[in-house]
């Protein structure tokens, strides 16, 4: 059976916003009340012709998606904010409105709650466990100081690998396998925001191409090989690629 | 019918449209203040009330530092240094004001001139609680998890160890040792007395399981390699001696075998006493005393300071200004 909740916004999130549980749980909670607006909103406007409809729904779930991001990130909860965490925010809202229009879109909402429900929870744990693997705390409360502790846990690659195994435990809970999701929508905006590797003595313009190409290559390539390797339903497709781009990325930081 | 289902899609779409100006129209004028992209200049943390005569210092090419002065007292006297200092923060460039004590280790405060860091958040290094553990404290400085400063530009130990115009050994005695005990069960060791910024003193011995020394069983005849040549103690000697003169390993030059042809009358292996000694200017350059070489997890010389919680990027920007302002500062003060 077919994936019914927003699971490349909550890849994308997965990816950037665990490096805490606060962060995990505020985001996971935007995203579900962004997903049932723009549910409510194709509901309402249901009878309306489809390209207006989902125009009506781009911008209702962008608009609210940006100012909830924006209000709860810098006034109510305040987080790190800069111009590319706020792009990356939209493009969650993108991915949002991209599930909600596609026609496997579940008119049921129960459905899709559940489901969302069940990656939200493993959204918190995962942001849990980096949080505590990284600061040895837990919403901000210090637990531990154990020797194997480090930042690194709350690094890009880590959130790859953890987002990876996240998505592969939601999907085996609510038993569904991703049929036709291109991981490159979660993969591509993240390298572009946070390049794996930098080049010293070459110019800006080539150090960013080559800083993208080179990873966003490796993976297209490695996920030719995928198709071919025998693996459970739960990870194929988007979580074993997000996984394989987390391996990746270790590699290129190495440089 | 057709028309009237286009009419209410356009008539829906306009009313989403205006609501989502609306709400974003909303958004901005409520989060202005709070993510204002202006340079905001700090207001809780002032700069020291005592007025100083301010002589200017030469910052030329030195990355990272706007100005520096040192600091007199009406009377006249000499009182300490202030750098300017700018680094990289999560929002743009963090410039703070480090002011040092006359001894140009001794960090007497430090404050944020400009940033652009997060309300409410990355903003919080400009608040007296992250401040004021700076004041009284001995650079460099450093927090949980994050590497220790490092004051020579490269990573490379051997480039960093070989002495250059730009090199400023600190005065000091600085011990290190080998990471392992070599074949013969023999843990080599190094000592090297940094004075006025020179090498006065290198002391090269290694001891066994036994805690015998080898200069001691050289002495005695406990240790003998050839017969006539001279002892290891008398070779060892040699080795600093070359050492102290040209204040470098440079005057060794290390064959294949780890040997070396350059030191008369030395034969025994030296790879291993060329290894410590540059180790030993490695430390002498950062200052660490009596630290032993191999793995460090925490320099002596280091103080350890709390980061900002959720606003790592921002904290590590101002450790970094500081430490970088504590190294051009040390540096004038030791090249004067």
């Amino acid at each position: 059976m077919k994936i019914k909740y927003p699971i490349e916004a909550f890849a994308l999130a997965m990816i950037l916003f665990s490096k805490n549980m606060k962060e995990a749980l505020i985001t996971g909670i935007l995203i579900v009340f962004l997903t049932t607006l723009g549910w409510v909103v194709k509901d309402c406007l249901g009878h309306i012709k489809l390209g207006l409809l989902r125009i009506s729904v781009f911008i209702s779930v962008m608009s609210v998606g940006y100012a909830v991001f924006q209000i709860v990130f810098i006034k109510i909860v305040p987080m790190e904010m800069n111009t590319t965490i706020m792009l990356l925010q939209l493009m969650i809202g993108l991915l949002i409105v991209k599930h909600l229009l596609t026609k496997d879109a579940e008119e049921n909402v129960n459905v899709m709650l559940y489901e969302s429900a069940i990656a939200f929870a493993c959204f918190i744990v995962i942001g849990m466990i980096r949080e505590f693997c990284a600061i040895g705390s837990i919403f901000g409360f210090k637990i531990a100081d154990l020797s194997f502790m480090t930042e690194n846990f709350q690094s890009i690659m880590i959130g790859f690998l953890f987002a990876g195994a996240a998505l592969a435990l939601v999907n085996a809970i609510i038993k569904k396998r991703v049929y036709s999701l291109n991981s490159l929508l979660v993969i591509v905006p993240v390298v572009l925001a946070f390049r794996p590797f930098e080049l010293n003595d070459v110019g800006d313009i080539i150090n960013f191409v080559i800083g993208i190409f080179i990873p966003i290559f490796i993976i297209v390539s490695i996920r030719y090989k995928l198709i071919f390797s025998s693996l459970g339903n739960a990870f194929k497709k988007l979580p074993i690629e997000l996984i394989s781009i987390g391996i990746v990325y270790m590699i290129l930081t190495a440089f | 019918m057709k028309k009237d289902n286009r009419i209410t899609g356009l008539i829906a779409l306009a009313v989403v449209t205006i609501l989502a100006f609306v709400i974003i129209f909303a958004t901005k004028e409520v989060t202005k203040d709070g993510n204002d992209g202006a340079t905001t200049t700090t207001t809780e943390n002032t700069t020291p009330a005592i007025e100083y005569d301010l002589e200017d210092i030469d910052v030329a090419g030195a990355e990272g530092i706007q100005a520096a002065a040192k600091l007199s007292d009406k009377a006249g006297e000499f009182v300490g240094y202030v750098v300017t200092a700018s680094q990289a923060g999560y929002g743009g460039d963090i410039i703070m004001d480090v002011y040092f004590d006359t001894d140009a280790t001794t960090i007497t405060s430090v404050v944020v001139k400009e940033h652009k860091e997060t309300a409410n958040l990355g903003s919080k290094i400009e608040e007296p609680e992250f401040l004021n553990q700076f004041n009284g404290i001995t650079a460099p400085v450093y927090f949980e998890g994050m590497e220790l400063p490092e004051e020579s530009e490269t990573e490379d130990p051997v480039e960093a160890s070989n002495p250059t115009d730009s090199t400023v050994l600190v005065d000091g005695i600085y011990k290190v040792e080998a990471d392992a005990v070599d074949d013969k069960g023999y843990l080599y060791m190094l000592t090297m007395v940094v004075e006025n910024g020179a090498i006065t003193s290198v002391v090269w011995d290694s001891m066994n399981q036994a805690g015998e020394y080898k200069s001691y069983l050289s002495s005695v005849g406990k240790y003998v390699m050839v017969e006539g040549n001279p002892t290891w103690k008398e070779q060892a000697d040699a080795l600093a001696a070359n050492v102290i003169e040209n204040q470098s390993t440079e005057g060794i030059v290390l064959n294949d075998q780890g040997k070396s042809d350059s030191v008369a009358g030395v034969s025994i292996t030296v790879s291993n006493f060329v290894d410590l000694v540059e180790k030993g200017l490695v430390l002498a350059s950062n200052g660490a005393t009596t630290e032993t070489a191999g793995a460090v997890t925490e320099s002596p010389a280091a103080t350890k300071v709390d980061a900002v919680t959720y606003a790592t990027i921002s904290s590590k920007g101002m450790i970094n200004g500081i430490n970088n302002a504590y190294n051009f500062i040390k540096g004038y003060a030791s090249g004067k």
